[in-house]
């Protein structure tokens, strides 16, 4: 008798819901939510973060440690996008539900603010020690991270609708239904043969949990009942396990499109979003009761194809011009490749500032990065990025003795062995940009070494080996028994530079030897 | 400035470049030796100055 009740109670004992199949994580970069690549964006997708604190801890740990532009622009290569339209957000980007009532326009200049005067305290000599700096910011983050899920769930557990009360039945609404979108769950209820089932997994949907289609009578379920749940405002009735399994009028049934969860890029349906109440998951409408910006699209949505604009076109156009330009300058007349960097980075800024009220011109904002990082670089190393470019040996003689060697690329190696400075002085500037340079100084011939290193090491001579970014170090090495003396100044860009005798003296004896660090 | 930008981020990476860009070339001319995390914190905080400017405006309709 029991089982009899049983069967009659739930007619498809055996077929228990399917979960959705589980697939391996993959990183996919943000379409939805991103400002430049899509990282921070995908990092708060993932975490279920707030992806304005996501990218402010990026910010800073990029000024930190100095790796996280780097790690940015590979993530940005490496990791694929999430494909167009297919995706599922909960769109964030707003600070103020942190509870203090700023908007995160107001927050971002805010920490603009306090990274920069950090930055200066830090150059006067007042900065804070950061080892204390970067735990008390990971803290804050971790702090506002758990604050803004706190209140998130607050504002979803206001949102998310109770059982409704029975009440009479309301007419299907005339016309469109409302819920051709996103509005999951509701529709799941009706559509799914009315029978409240799970998905069977059949193929009519791909097997992605849920039936696809019913006719609202031929699941075998109950018959429509005029006592049923009462439809939402919007039409389409509430979505809960309690009414699942209720009936509903066929009309409702079939004017309602098959829903199915929202997909995340790489993973399981996001059942959270597809609980989701109708006007909660409408895109860009207003959440009542809240009058906070950014809580309307908290819920899922597809980014719409922003229509094409005329200016970034021409913007392109003209940089593109301005790099033929730039080329044709750098290599026609003396003008430094820095100089030529910076007027890019300031025209691009320009650019942007001019664009932050016309769109979001991504684009530009990677190429104003990859500027500002060729600007570093350039600054940095301090040459001039003349000369030839390839692996080359030279022997001077003291009629070929120049007073300025220059490579813009390659290992350069000057022997000096045939040089006779026997009561003599010899100046000599070296540049090599890209590269390495080795120079060979001749047996008891003195030296006054001036050796910079843009990234780099110095190797020989003082049986040091260092280096790093910006590394200067001058050498004085006494002549011996009236050999002459060499003045160098050398400068490589980016690449390690060796002195030494003919013959390597790495192993030359300190007692000889005065150096100068500075970096 | 009245109207809020569209994006607040490319304002503040616009005004980043702009001055980091100037004070590099400031500091290549020889006029001041301007390093580079120097220039790059006066441009957080112009870019900041900015970012709370155009936040007072209003919004686009």
């Amino acid at each position: 008798m029991l089982g009899a009740m049983f069967t009659m109670s739930d007619p498809h004992p055996s077929q228990t819901p399917t979960p959705p199949p589980r697939r391996s994580y993959r990183f996919v970069r943000s379409r939805a939510d991103r400002k430049l690549g899509g990282i921070c964006g995908a990092i708060a997708r993932d975490l279920d973060a707030d992806a304005t604190i996501v990218r402010i801890v990026v910010l800073v740990v990029a000024l930190v440690t100095g790796v996280g532009v780097l790690a940015y622009l590979l993530a940005w290569i490496l990791a694929p996008a999430a494909a167009e339209g297919a995706e599922t957000v909960a769109a964030r980007g707003s600070l103020g539900r942190l509870g203090s009532g700023w908007e995160g326009r107001q927050v971002a200049g805010a920490v603009l603010l306090a990274l920069g005067a950090l930055l200066l305290l830090d150059r006067v000599g007042l900065g804070i020690d950061a080892g204390v700096t970067i735990p008390l910011l990971m803290v804050a983050g971790g702090v506002a991270v758990l604050l803004q899920r706190r209140n998130d769930l607050a504002e979803a557990s206001h949102l998310v609708p109770t059982a409704p009360a029975p009440s009479p039945p309301s007419p299907p609404p005339a016309g469109p239904t409302p819920a051709a979108g996103p509005v999951s769950m509701s529709a799941i209820a009706v559509s799914d043969g009315t029978d409240g089932r799970p998905d069977d997994g059949g193929p009519d949907d791909g097997g992605d949990g849920f039936d696809s289609g019913g006719d609202g009578g031929s699941g075998g379920g109950p018959a429509p009942t005029p006592g049923g749940p009462s439809p939402s405002p919007l039409g389409v009735p509430w979505s809960h396990p309690d009414v699942q399994g209720d009936a509903m009028p066929d009309e409702t049934a079939r004017v309602i499109p098959p829903a199915k969860p929202q997909q995340t890029p790489d993973g399981p349906p996001d059942d959270r979003l597809v609980a989701m109440p109708p006007f909660f998951s409408t895109p860009g409408a207003a959440v009542p009761g809240s009058a906070r910006p950014g809580i309307s699209s908290m819920a899922s949505r597809v980014p719409a194809v922003a229509p094409r604009r005329v200016w970034p076109r021409i913007a392109w156009a003209m940089l593109l011009f301005g790099v033929a330009a730039a080329f044709l300058i750098v290599q026609r007349t003396t003008v430094a490749p820095v100089v030529v960097a910076a007027s890019f980075v300031i025209g691009i800024g320009a650019a942007l500032v001019i664009g932050a009220w016309a769109g979001r011109p991504g684009g530009f904002v990677f190429l104003g990065i990859i500027s500002a990082l060729m600007m570093l670089f350039f600054a940095i190393a301090e040459v001039s990025w003349r000369g030839p470019i390839g692996d080359r040996t030279v022997t001077p003689t003291n009629e070929t003795l120049r007073a300025v060697y220059r490579q813009r690329a390659g290992v350069l190696r000057l022997d000096f062995s045939r040089l006779d400075l026997r009561g003599k002085r010899a100046d000599v500037d070296v540049e090599v940009g890209a590269g390495g340079l080795a120079i060979e100084i001749p047996e008891d011939v003195g030296v006054v070494f001036d050796g910079r290193s843009g990234f780099g090491a110095l190797l020989g001579m003082t049986g040091v080996d260092e280096g790093g970014v910006a590394y200067r170090r001058r050498v004085v090495i006494r002549e011996r028994n009236g050999a002459g003396v060499m003045y160098l100044r050398a400068r490589v860009g980016a690449g390690a530079m060796e002195i030494a005798r003919v013959g390597d003296l790495r192993d030359i004896t300190p007692t000889n030897v005065r150096v100068e660090v500075e970096s | 400035v009245n109207v809020r930008p569209q994006s607040t981020w490319t304002l503040a990476i616009g005004l980043v470049l702009i001055v980091a860009g100037v004070a590099t070339l400031v500091d290549h001319a020889g006029w001041f030796v301007v390093s580079a995390e120097t220039a790059f914190a006066i441009g957080f905080i112009v870019a900041g100055i900015g970012v709370l400017l155009t936040s007072a405006g209003r919004r686009r309709p």
